[in-house]
């Protein structure tokens, strides 16, 4: 297992804007990582230049301590599972997983036992002799991930890895994920846009938006303490209400704060501003209130069984430790 | 009804010449123009000879020569143009379509000469090359938007799996190429074996001459045996007719369903 280190990592393409601006980032050993933007934030570049797929314009990827810059994907020890599967659509799941080691010359004997020891820890077993056309979505992905387990590489790179998926088996297979890198204690770099799988997966998420690194830390800090409007934003559902400080009776700049952290009353309270019911949505375990508070609207988190109606006349309070500040810039204030 | 009948005129159309011409092949010489002969014989097929079967001989070993080099060539060529990051990739493909629109009547002459100084002239493989290099810029083209309709993603996994680039192409984009391979070799295959320019040019050794050559000097100074030139052209078709036939099969799409989600 092993340690990965960016150092000012910096791609650029002619006629384009830098793909990756100066990206600088520590990965421990055993780390669950993930790497968190919209389409076009580098995430996916990130990935290829640590796989050795593609190489920086200028910085260092070092794997161990070692420098790779320059190395061939093969020789990096890397593995990395892609969202369309990427399966070889020719061989079957055997010759799949087999492939990897053929490639590094293992014997026939290891790579045999190799294969089954994966097979057997994924579910696969019985569709060794299946070609991947005659998969389910999740059957391949659990084949992909077998073809990166099996090698046991010293790096394990994620490219999506669940978009494809519907709903109900990306849930599965990110416990399974989850479960697996316990169990295997190796390094894991982690792409995808969607927010609620980083939360849920990553020891950390690194942040990245048009190619430079917005923050970096565990998941809860992440949502707690964005370090600007983009990262508060871009987590969690629904989004953070933003709204000028003095909607809030703050002096100035802007404040962002959680729906989950606004207080719902029916009547006048200490602190609490009165406003108008736009819009219920319930969901089932709660229920999001967007109200109207004067040109201003927040959304805030009821009960499941809170009877109000579009039109109700409600009082919010924010709690008030739990206000974001934001300056001019976008940046986090220091509270 | 009416669809039964349109696709009898098509068919009739396009199979009429072919049928005319297996029906002269056929018909006994001395009664080739009378409506109806007493007997079908194949006295023209056998009158061919031995110098035609010679003549079949070298047309198979320079189109299957044109094809071999043509599918190697082009096909390790056009998974570069697709998958890798060359520079000047366009400039290659067009300077390839640029030479396909050569007229070869201009080019016979310089050839001759290149040809004779190498030493080629009245050779096989001085056919093989020129029809390889004409032949070239299509399999190019087709072979590569075949590469390129392939996933990316393919040649990545197979990069991180420790393939180097010849490796990925070697085993797993040639595996998954049949369809395009196949079509590319019967369109060149076709090509080298219907060429009559060059070969009538290049090739003046008769037991070198290829198929087109030996019938187009068929004809004598005062008759045209018609029926044995039929027989001829029927045996340079059929072998055309089975590959086409052959291969159909094997251009199946479909291939590469499951490699990644639709």
């Amino acid at each position: 297992m092993a340690t990965v280190s960016l150092e000012r990592l910096r791609k650029s393409h002619p006629g384009a804007p830098d793909a990756l601006r100066e990206l600088s980032l520590e990965i421990a050993d055993g780390e669950f990582l993930s790497l968190v933007g919209p389409s076009g934030c580098g995430k996916s570049t990130t990935l290829n230049l640590i796989a050795g797929l593609d190489e920086p314009t200028s910085g260092a990827v070092r794997i161990d301590g070692a420098q790779v810059n320059g190395l061939p994907p093969a020789e990096r020890d890397v593995a990395m599972v892609f969202q369309s599967y990427a399966l070889y659509p020719h061989k079957d799941v055997r010759g799949n997983l087999a492939f990897p080691l053929q490639m590094r010359r293992l014997p026939r004997a290891e790579i045999e036992r190799r294969v089954a020891e994966t097979a057997a820890l994924l579910g696969i077993a019985p569709l060794l002799s299946r070609k991947p056309r005659e998969l389910s979505g999740g059957q391949r992905q659990r084949v992909a991930l077998g073809r990166a387990l099996v090698r046991k590489p010293r790096v394990f790179l994620f490219d999506e890895p669940l978009s494809n998926l519907d709903a109900g088996l990306r849930s599965q297979l990110r416990g399974e994920l989850k479960r697996l890198h316990a169990t295997l204690q190796a390094t894991f770099v982690y792409v995808t846009h969607d927010q609620a799988e980083a939360m849920t997966l990553s020891d950390r998420i690194a942040v990245l938006r048009e190619g430079s690194l917005q923050q970096v830390g565990p998941p809860r800090e992440i949502y707690e303490r964005p370090a600007n409007r983009f990262v508060a934003e871009f987590f969690g559902t629904p989004r953070i209400n933003l709204l000028p400080g003095r909607a809030l009776g703050l002096p100035e700049g802007e404040v962002g704060i959680r729906p989950e952290h606004v207080e719902l009353l029916l009547e006048p309270a200490a602190g609490a501003l009165p406003g108008a019911v736009e819009l219920c949505e319930l969901t089932g375990a709660e229920t999001w209130v967007t109200v109207a508070l004067g040109a201003e609207r927040l959304v805030a988190r009821g009960e499941a069984e809170l009877a109000v109606r579009s039109g109700d006349r409600v009082w919010l309070r924010a709690q008030p430790g739990r206000i974001l500040r934001f300056d001019a810039s976008g940046e986090a204030r220091k509270a | 009804m009416r669809r039964a009948l349109a696709a009898c005129a098509v068919l009739a159309f396009f199979l009429g010449p072919l049928a005319w011409q297996a029906l002269t092949s056929l018909w006994p010489e001395p009664e080739l123009t009378r409506p109806l002969p007493h007997s079908l014989t194949f006295a023209s097929y056998a009158g061919l000879g031995g110098t035609f079967a010679r003549a079949v001989l070298n047309s198979l070993i320079v189109a299957a020569g044109t094809t071999a080099l043509c599918l190697a060539a082009g096909a390790s060529a056009a998974f570069a143009i697709a998958k890798l990051d060359l520079p000047g990739k366009r400039v290659l493909l067009g300077g390839a379509l640029a030479i396909s629109m050569f007229p070869p009547i201009a080019t016979v002459s310089p050839l001759y000469l290149a040809l004779r100084a190498a030493g080629l002239r009245d050779t096989l493989a001085g056919l093989v090359l020129p029809y390889a290099t004409f032949a070239l810029p299509l399999t190019l083209w087709l072979l590569t938007s075949f590469f390129r309709g392939l996933p990316d993603e393919l040649y990545r996994a197979a990069r991180v799996d420790g393939c180097t680039p010849w490796q990925a192409f070697v085993h797993v984009f040639l595996p998954l190429s049949w369809p395009a391979l196949a079509t590319s070799a019967i369109l060149v295959f076709i090509f080298s074996w219907n060429e009559l320019l060059y070969a009538l040019t290049f090739i003046s050794t008769p037991s070198r001459r290829t198929i087109p050559v030996a019938i187009a000097l068929f004809a004598g100074e005062h008759v045209e045996p018609w029926g044995q030139i039929a027989a001829a052209s029927m045996v340079a078709t059929l072998p055309l007719a089975a590959l086409t036939l052959l291969f159909q099969r094997r251009i199946v799409s479909g291939l590469t369903a499951g490699a990644v989600k639709e």
